[in-house]
């Protein structure tokens, strides 16, 4: 709630609810400013009920054109009344990364945690929320050992942090304990301990132990109805229940009472995660001024990429896809290009993508450099971005005292694949992979390079299967689509005497074969060849084929 | 008297170190291993030179072999066994390790056949160029890597600068270029380290079987393919090999010109004996055929 406050400054003192659907009983209300608990709404309670108090209160300003029926007209006040807003977790959580990446001015140590939800059914962030309001958004933890020194005193930090927060639209309640339990429930439960301090900042130098005594059970972020068991039982101090045994706790309460206890008290750990942004490996150049010039511009794009790449050589990673864009002056192009029509568009966009990921700034550079050669500029470039979109874990290897330099070599080629794939085209450079088909211009396809290899051991099989049949069984050259030939005369059961391919006419000496290859059922129309291996009286070897539904020649390929 | 004995034995060990060559000809291939050190410009990462698959045609090349980082030239029409040849050099050269880019602009080539003949399919890699200047730069920037092994390519036409770009690729890659031209371009400058023409052979049946056209002949036998050393840098050039290629295993034999007389009968090919001979007879079909 304090998200949309600060969002839209208007509604601060509306009365505002936020609702969300309950599996069983449909949208409820789960929390609501001051302002609408003062028109009598309540948390559970049903939406209708609560856009009727919010509209009775507010004196019917929304207009309701039809006022036939309350559901309809709470309807329309739902959607229609600002106030009433559907509780938007991902948004929240949105905000409260951005506090904790702000708030990494105060301390390098910020982490958020989650009171879960199904323990507590109100959740109390701690540096977010005052007394009274309800969201059911996490807190924020700022360690700050040994950093008291740097703003005057831990009182000081405290003090800063909170006015900085009350300056961008919050109301955080702070508090500053020795550990992680103790200052959740100094900073939501402090009233009880002091009741004379300001709500807004709780503050404890000794004494830490009296004080925490003093707290309500619901401090220990426990279930709501274990709070409600020990009440029962008398039992509403932290102080009263540390009296009790502690084996008969457990055995009653299970486990996570005494571990809360310990906690707060500082007898068993708990730690802090602390939240890390994740790495952005961008760089920016501003263009001071505009400028066009090839030169300039691949200047600044290499030095983004050195920047760029030790980015991410910190980070032990590689970048898979670079993305490089280029803001441009809004205006009219110099040079009216009338061979190409340019897209209207204030930006362009240099996308490259890598074969293995790469953290090494001059290949990545002439990646770039090759993309950057093909683009036109019709108006000067103002700001240059640069990001690696993708990255991944490089693969560390150990360097050799004596490098044999096969490695060496398998990355050069990897580089080479990049440089062809970038210049080329990604589906011009491939590779080949066996299929098991037996129709001869299906047995190989060819794929990108970039797809991922198949397994060695598959490979050296498949090749010693090929060795079996013989090494020149089949052609280097494969006609694809076969050529039909004109025959003159056969030799039953063989290939044609005569037959014109490559613009002369051949006469055939020797001939292998037949080899016939069908293909299944399965794969459609059924192809049906018997295949001969031909030599000529020049000596030149050709691959024909008879197709045994309609007894055509064709000639395969060329043994080159 | 003493001193000339004192004097031999002094000069004796002396002349044990130093090692000095015993007769000229050491002398001047050691001089011409010198030379060629020196006019290679790069120290290529594969120093072994790799065979072309056949020791005979080795024996008439100047270094027992290809060079690593240098361009060979096969001239040879379509179906003439050009470029099964390319590729087996390309297997030899690629034992130390590396790929096999094979440029194919026509989108014919196969790769099965490819690896019949021993190549592994991960280590090759097809390019598709969508046009020449495209296909000359990427065999240029695939010879430049050091972890190609050879590069194959058919050009019909190759610009005298390209090539020179090509020829300076590969040396300072360390790649074996090979280059499939037409026939046509023998007697064209060339930066190619060793030009080869191949022409198959056509098969010659015995005279016993020739009564019957339809038969098939020694069904078993191999595909005889012809190889001239056009030309090669720091050698001889003109040596003509006849080889076969064994269809089952892939190898390379040589042929010997006693085989042959006595498979084709009473028609020698060269023989400088009966050369009047064979003048006399009419053969100039057969020539021109070949030629």
């Amino acid at each position: 709630m304090q998200r949309l406050v600060a969002a839209q400054p208007e509604l601060k003192n509306q009365p505002i609810l936020l609702h969300q659907r309950d599996t069983r009983r449909g949208l409820r209300v789960v929390a609501c400013s001051t302002a609408a608990r003062r028109l009598g709404v309540q948390p559970h309670m049903p939406i209708t009920e609560a856009a009727a108090l919010l509209q009775r209160g507010t004196g019917g300003r929304v207009a309701n054109a039809h006022s036939n029926s309350s559901s309809r007209s709470a309807e329309q006040t739902i959607e229609q009344h600002p106030g009433i807003q559907a509780h938007d977790t991902a948004a929240d959580r949105k905000t409260l990364t951005e506090l904790a990446v702000w708030c990494q001015q105060f301390s390098p140590l910020v982490g958020w945690e989650t009171v879960a939800a199904k323990t507590l059914e109100r959740n109390r962030p701690r540096s977010a929320g005052g007394a009274g309001e309800k969201s059911s958004v996490d807190f924020l933890l700022l360690d700050i050992a040994g950093l008291g020194a740097l703003f005057g005193s831990e009182a000081e930090l405290a003090e800063r942090v909170a006015a900085a927060m009350r300056r961008r639209g919050y109301y955080p309640s702070v508090a500053i304990a020795s550990n992680i339990a103790a200052a959740w429930a100094l900073a939501r439960h402090g009233r009880f301990t002091q009741p004379a301090l300001p709500r807004r900042q709780v503050w404890f130098p000794e004494d830490e132990t009296q004080q925490l005594g003093r707290l309500p059970i619901a401090a220990l972020r426990v279930a709501d109805d274990v709070v409600q068991t020990l009440q029962r039982l008398g039992v509403s101090r932290v102080q009263q229940l540390e009296q009790l045994p502690r084996s008969g706790l457990r055995s009653r309460f299970g486990p996570e009472l005494l571990l809360r206890l310990e906690q707060l008290r500082g007898e068993a750990t708990e730690t802090l995660v602390p939240y890390q942004p994740p790495d952005a490996f961008t760089a920016v150049w501003e263009c001071d001024p505009p400028t066009s010039r090839r030169d300039n511009l691949e200047e600044a794009v290499r030095r983004l990429t050195g920047q760029v790449a030790d980015l991410l050589r910190r980070c032990d990673r590689g970048a898979i896809r670079l993305l490089c864009r280029i803001h441009q002056q809004a205006g009219e192009p110099q040079e009216p290009d009338r061979r190409k029509h340019q897209p209207a568009g204030r930006q362009q966009v240099l996308q490259v993508e890598l074969f293995q990921p790469t953290c090494n700034g001059n290949h990545l550079f002439e990646l770039l450099r090759m993309q950057l050669e093909q683009v036109r500029l019709p108006t000067a470039a103002t700001r240059i971005e640069l990001n690696a979109a993708l990255a991944a874990p490089l693969e560390v290897r150990q360097e050799e005292l004596f490098q044999d330099g096969s490695r060496h070599r398998t990355r050069q080629f990897s580089m080479l694949l990049n440089r062809l794939s970038v210049r080329l085209g990604g589906e011009r450079v491939l590779r080949p992979r066996r299929t098991a088909d037996p129709q001869p211009e299906r047995s190989c396809l060819l794929e990108p390079a970039h797809h991922a290899p198949r397994s060695r051991r598959r490979g050296k099989q498949r090749s010693a299967a090929a060795k079996r049949q013989g090494a020149v069984h089949r052609p280097l050259k494969l006609y694809e689509p076969p050529r039909r030939i004109e025959t003159t005369a056969v030799v039953p059961d063989g290939p044609p005497i005569r037959f014109e391919a490559e613009k002369c006419q051949h006469q055939v000496a020797r001939h292998w074969g037949p080899e016939r290859i069908e293909t299944g059922w399965w794969r459609g129309p059924s192809v049906r060849r018997d295949y001969y291996r031909v030599e000529t009286k020049d000596g030149r070897r050709f691959w024909v084929f008879r197709e045994l539904n309609d007894n055509h020649w064709f000639l395969h390929g060329v043994f080159d | 008297m003493a001193e000339f004995p004192r004097r031999e034995e002094s000069s004796a060990p002396a002349s044990a170190e130093t090692d000095p060559p015993v007769s000229a000809q050491e002398t001047v291939d050691q001089l011409q291993q010198a030379v060629a050190k020196l006019e290679r410009t790069h120290q290529a990462l594969r120093d072994t030179i790799s065979s072309c698959g056949c020791p005979a045609l080795d024996a008439l090349l100047p270094e027992q072999g290809f060079a690593p980082g240098s361009l060979i030239e096969w001239l040879a029409d379509g179906g003439c066994g050009a470029s099964v040849l390319a590729l087996i050099a390309a297997r030899e050269a690629m034992r130390s390790g590396g790929a096999l880019v094979v440029l194919d602009r026509g989108g014919r080539f196969h790769p099965p056949a490819a690896a019949a003949l021993g190549v592994e399919l991960e280590n090759l890699v097809v390019i598709r160029a969508a046009n020449e200047s495209d296909e000359l730069w990427a065999l240029d920037q695939a010879l430049r890597c050091p972890g190609v092994a050879a590069a194959w390519a058919e050009l019909q036409t190759l610009d005298w600068r390209w090539f020179r770009r090509l020829q300076l690729a590969a040396e300072e890659g360390g790649a074996l270029g090979l280059l499939q031209r037409p026939p046509q371009v023998r007697g064209q400058p060339t930066w190619a380290a060793v030009q080869l023409l191949v022409r198959p052979t056509p098969f010659a049946p015995p005279p016993t079987a020739a009564n019957s056209p339809t038969a098939n002949p020694s069904p078993a036998a191999a595909w005889r393919l012809r190889v001239e050393v056009v030309r090669c840098r720091g050698g001889r050039a003109g040596g003509v090999v006849k080889i076969e290629l064994d269809d089952v295993s892939g190898a390379l034999r040589v042929v010997h010109d006693d085989a042959l007389k006595r498979e084709a009968g009473d028609e020698p090919e060269t023989h400088a004996l009966h050369l009047a001979a064979q003048l006399a007879r009419a053969t100039s079909g057969r020539r021109s055929a070949r030629a």
